[in-house]
């Protein structure tokens, strides 16, 4: 029996019950919740490649299954990247049903999570492209719904998401047929050309964002910020390994400079664009590519420590673009809307849920004692001695960042006549609760977090060394 | 079996009147009859890369797609509502020169050897650059899930036209098969989503 097989299988079947649970939300909750973080278990702990026994029979994993010539393999390098989306997955199910999602969130989220698995496991790699693609497929059902119909958000994504596997399929036949080298600087120029295609698409990086902000008007905000976690995470991942299985691709020259101009680029547009915003929503998608920016200067800084960044970045992304969303998702749905004059004293109206929605929005900003500012802390001392201006741009972005969310905070507290609004059921509050602490603690004990991000850069054998 | 070159170049041909057709047209069930067209062209163009009976999984996918595409539509009105305003351009002459101008860049484009690297036979490089190119105007000139879905899968076709012939694994073309499926099922669904959104928002008098 192969490990890979299980994985999918496994999911396979709790997308089928989540399916037949979606009228029931808080039953497909714990279901896609639990299942999730039990796949999530198995793949960071099974015993792969090493005899068990099982009630007197004696079994073994197999880490590769083979289809159709191609072949998946969950090995030591994909195992704590897979089981890093499945816990992501588990974390935003487990809060999902209480802002009434679309009825294809949960099973939708599932096969999300199998295909990104798809995208790491599957050998050669490029083919990963395609599994994204299905991917973005998978995020539409949850982004567009009959209440939030995101049909622009959901149809730019799909034609990005296509444009951007072409640019990597093609790129990863040439990379493989065509046989690159640091001695063919001519071809790995033209590949290279494609590949920045291909990963500005996965990365947001402007003008490929487009989908981002589209779908955020339009859009439950806690599904927005399931697929951008899924998606974004993915992407990450995937640039991670193209640049951990080429050599030559880290030495093209200019390469990780050209990352560390496109994230403060991004910080740059990201972060006004934010400012301006005159929605709550359009506001976490602005601020979501300035932090999307600060992961690029990670990545661009080149070192172990700045891939270990990268992907603490992410996984901190979970926990405060979960909170935030989950808050402004139940202040929408009792506001209607989420500009300012329908959030206009909504702290007073929804106290917990204004609450949520502002630690989120300062984790993701990078403000001290939020879960965000520890890896921008610790990216800001990594960068700062080689790379000034890079250093200077993270500080700007948690200042930029701060400064639209304390706009935000001047809105919801803002002291309009209101009548006080149906409160949030107990255990609604509970999970906004849980939200706020958690963005807290890992603010306050960042070390809970760091072994997990770690291990999960571990598989990135080359790129550690 | 191979192409003769005539039949070869009338695919080629066949693929940019239908992607440009496509992208004048505003009859729905018209347009979903030149996308199965362009699909048989395309995978005659595809044959010339790998066996037919290989390229065959491109037309299967691509007529499923189709049909999908085709049940959705019998669920809506015959008349496509009219053309939604705003920034994208929508008259009948600009969209008539776009896709002169733009078919003369992928013939342009197809004489070309695609990125140094790629070995195309001319009818297929013709046929692929043109298709690709359309397609992508399709997709600049278009704000409906129904013509962006269309755009998407006649860029995708083209590209599989060029990518066949450096990749001709079975895996891979039925991977990107699964792609034209799941395309066309996401696109009726935000057909049918936003359809019922808006009947929803604006209840009939």
């Amino acid at each position: 029996m192969s490990a890979p097989f299980l994985l999918f299988s496994s999911s396979a079947l709790l997308t089928l019950v989540t399916g037949l649970l979606r009228r029931r939300l808080i039953a497909a909750a714990i279901v896609s919740a639990t299942g999730a973080a039990v796949i999530a278990l198995f793949v960071l702990g099974a015993p792969i490649e090493s005899p068990l026994s099982i009630m007197g029979l004696n079994l073994k994993l197999s880490a590769t299954w083979s289809v159709l010539g191609r072949s998946f393999t969950l090995d030591q390098g994909a195992r704590p990247a897979v089981g890093f989306l499945y816990l992501s997955g588990a974390f935003l199910f487990g809060g999902g049903w209480a802002v009434n999602p679309n009825r294809y969130f949960f099973p939708a989220g599932v096969l999300s999570l199998a295909l990104v698995a798809g995208s790491l496991l599957i050998q050669p790699f490029v083919f990963a492209a395609v599994f994204l693609e299905l991917t973005a497929m998978a995020a539409v059902l949850i982004l567009a719904t009959v209440e939030y119909p995101a049909q622009r958000g959901g149809l730019r994504l799909l034609s990005l998401y296509t444009l951007a596997m072409m640019a990597i399929l093609l790129s990863g036949w040439m990379l493989s047929i065509a046989g690159v080298t640091t001695a063919t600087p001519e071809l790995a120029r033209q590949i290279s050309l494609l590949l920045v295609l291909g990963f500005a698409v996965l990365m947001a990086v402007p003008p490929f964002h487009l989908w981002l902000p589209a779908a955020a008007e339009e859009a439950n905000p806690y599904a927005l910020s399931f697929v951008t976690v899924i998606l974004q995470s993915a992407g990450l991942f995937f640039l991670l390994r193209f640049l951990d299985t080429y050599p030559w691709l880290r030495q093209t020259p200019g390469l990780f400079g050209g990352l560390r101009v496109a994230g403060m680029a991004m910080v740059g547009f990201g972060g006004f664009a934010a400012l301006s915003q005159r929605s709550f929503s359009k506001l976490m998608a602005y601020a979501l590519v300035a932090d999307f920016g600060v992961t690029l200067l990670a990545v661009g800084a080149g070192t172990p420590a700045g891939y270990q960044l990268a992907l603490g970045l992410s996984a901190v992304r979970v926990i405060g673009l979960g909170v935030w969303s989950l808050g402004l998702a139940v202040i929408r749905g009792q506001a209607g809307r989420d500009d300012q004059e329908a959030l206009a004293g909504a702290g007073y109206r929804f106290p917990l849920a204004a609450a949520a929605s502002i630690v989120g929005v300062l984790s993701i900003a990078g403000l001290p004692l939020t879960a965000g500012f520890p890896a921008r802390w610790a990216l800001l001392s990594a960068i700062a001695p080689n790379h000034t201006i890079a250093a200077a741009t993270v500080v700007a972005s948690i200042l930029i960042s701060s400064s639209g969310a304390i706009r935000w905070i001047g809105v919801l507290f803002r002291t309009v006549p209101f009548k006080a609004g149906e409160s949030p059921g107990r255990s609604v509050r509970l999970i906004l609760g849980s939200g706020i602490g958690l963005c807290i603690l890992f603010g306050v004990f960042p070390q809970l977090l760091f072994p997990w991000v770690v291990l999960a850069a571990s598989g990135l054998a080359n790129l550690m060394n | 079996m191979t192409l003769s070159p005539l039949l070869a170049l009338g695919s080629a041909l066949a693929c940019g009147v239908c992607a440009g057709l496509m992208a004048l047209h505003d009859n729905r069930r018209l347009r979903l009859a030149l996308l199965a067209v362009q699909y048989a062209a395309a995978t005659a163009l595809t044959s010339l890369s790998i066996p037919i009976a290989v390229a065959a999984v491109k037309l299967v996918g691509g007529l499923i797609a189709c049909s999908i595409l085709g049940i959705t539509l019998t669920r809506l009105p015959d008349r496509p509502g009219p053309r939604p305003g705003g920034s994208i351009p929508s008259g009948r002459l600009f969209r008539v020169t776009a896709v002169l101008l733009v078919s003369v860049a992928g013939w342009g484009l197809s004489r070309e050897t695609w990125m140094g690297t790629l070995s195309l036979i001319g009818p297929a490089s013709l046929g692929s650059a043109l298709l690709m190119t359309l397609g992508l105007l399709q997709l600049g000139i278009s704000d409906t899930p129904f013509s962006v879905g269309l755009g998407i899968l006649t860029t995708l076709a083209g590209f599989e036209i060029a990518y066949a012939s450096v990749e001709p694994s079975l895996a891979v073309l039925a991977l990107l098969a699964m792609v034209h499926i799941g395309i066309a099922l996401i696109v009726s669904y935000l057909i049918l989503v936003v359809g019922k959104a808006q009947k929803i928002s604006k209840p009939l008098p």
